[in-house]
């Protein structure tokens, strides 16, 4: 009997911390995003994008799916399953509390307008929700210059907005993005992807 | 003096429809605005949501006007491209393109 290979591979595994972008542009069904060479969204592609900036702790991108399974009396384990719910969030925490170009943008519900002296923001009253393309990019470990990037296609800005004073740590803010359906795009490719650049 | 549509000027230079020229960056993208420039912003949401299905992007129309994606028109399949192109190039001959040299002049 012969042996079979053992699939340790470091340059399969990621340590890095990541940059989050919002209102980047939308790839089309099979398209990858387009990153720079510095692992900032391509100007062209995303023309109004704007980076979240500092962020604290785990920057999370988590794809969950559920299935419901049919049982029968018969048998201790289902005979059948289907997927039954899928969903994606990015979360982390942001410091730039005071950019009020991302609170527009991150806090759901807020209305930011210029008066004399600076600048305003009120909440209140506003149902309807706003969705962004939104890239989370990071540096390969083992390959600087390549990039992971995972696109949420539309994401909604979720999160409330929660403001810690603190004598003892700079403030940030917890912030989410739940990922929408594109229910046009093909099965399997409506709700985000992630691009791993292995290019030679 | 006939005023011919940023197509045919292109066409006429031999180049590509502008949505396909890689700019700065490495590629490029169709915007509401810049679909508003060269047709008018009462044509532009109209030609994007067909840009944006013919191009593979999906259907948009539920997303909120003021935050429409650019639609990532670099990596398309050639199949795409093509639709996309058609899109526009009907676009072009359906509205009149608003070119500042009329209003202006």
């Amino acid at each position: 009997m012969a042996a079979t290979a053992k699939n340790f591979d470091n340059t399969k595994t990621i340590w890095n911390f990541a940059d989050i972008w919002v209102n980047c542009g939308l790839p089309a069904v099979g398209a990858k995003p387009v990153i720079a060479s510095d692992g900032t969204p391509d100007s062209a592609t995303s023309p109004t994008c704007k980076h979240v900036g500092y962020l604290r702790g785990d920057t999370k991108v988590m794809y969950k799916s559920t299935k419901k399974d049919a049982r029968d009396a018969q048998h201790t384990a289902p005979h059948r399953s289907r997927r039954d719910e899928e969903s994606v969030r990015v979360e982390s925490r942001w410091l730039q509390v005071l950019d009020t170009d991302l609170l527009d943008i991150l806090v759901d519900g807020v209305t930011v307008s210029t008066v004399t002296g600076g600048k305003l923001v009120e909440a209140g009253g506003k149902r309807d929700i706003a969705t962004s393309v939104v890239y989370v990019i990071a540096e390969r470990t083992d390959a600087p210059g390549k990039y992971l990037c995972a696109v949420i296609f539309a994401a909604i800005f979720t999160e409330g907005l929660e403001l810690t004073f603190n004598q003892e740590a700079e403030m940030d803010a917890p912030f989410g993005l739940d990922g929408q359906i594109v229910p046009s795009r093909a099965d399997g490719k409506q709700l985000w992807s992630w691009y791993i650049d292995d290019s030679a | 003096m006939a005023v011919k549509s940023p197509m045919q000027k292109l066409a006429d230079e031999g180049k590509t429809p502008l949505a396909f020229q890689p700019e700065k960056g490495q590629g490029s993208s169709i915007t509401v605005e810049s679909l508003a420039e060269r047709y008018g912003k009462k044509n532009a949401l109209e030609i994007y949501y067909r840009v944006a299905l013919a191009g593979g992007f999906g259907d948009l129309r539920n997303m909120s006007y003021l935050t429409l994606p650019p639609l990532v028109t670099t990596g398309l399949s050639a199949t795409q491209k093509e639709a996309v192109e058609d899109v526009l190039a009907a676009a072009d001959t359906k509205f009149k393109v608003a070119e500042p040299t009329s209003a202006e002049e």
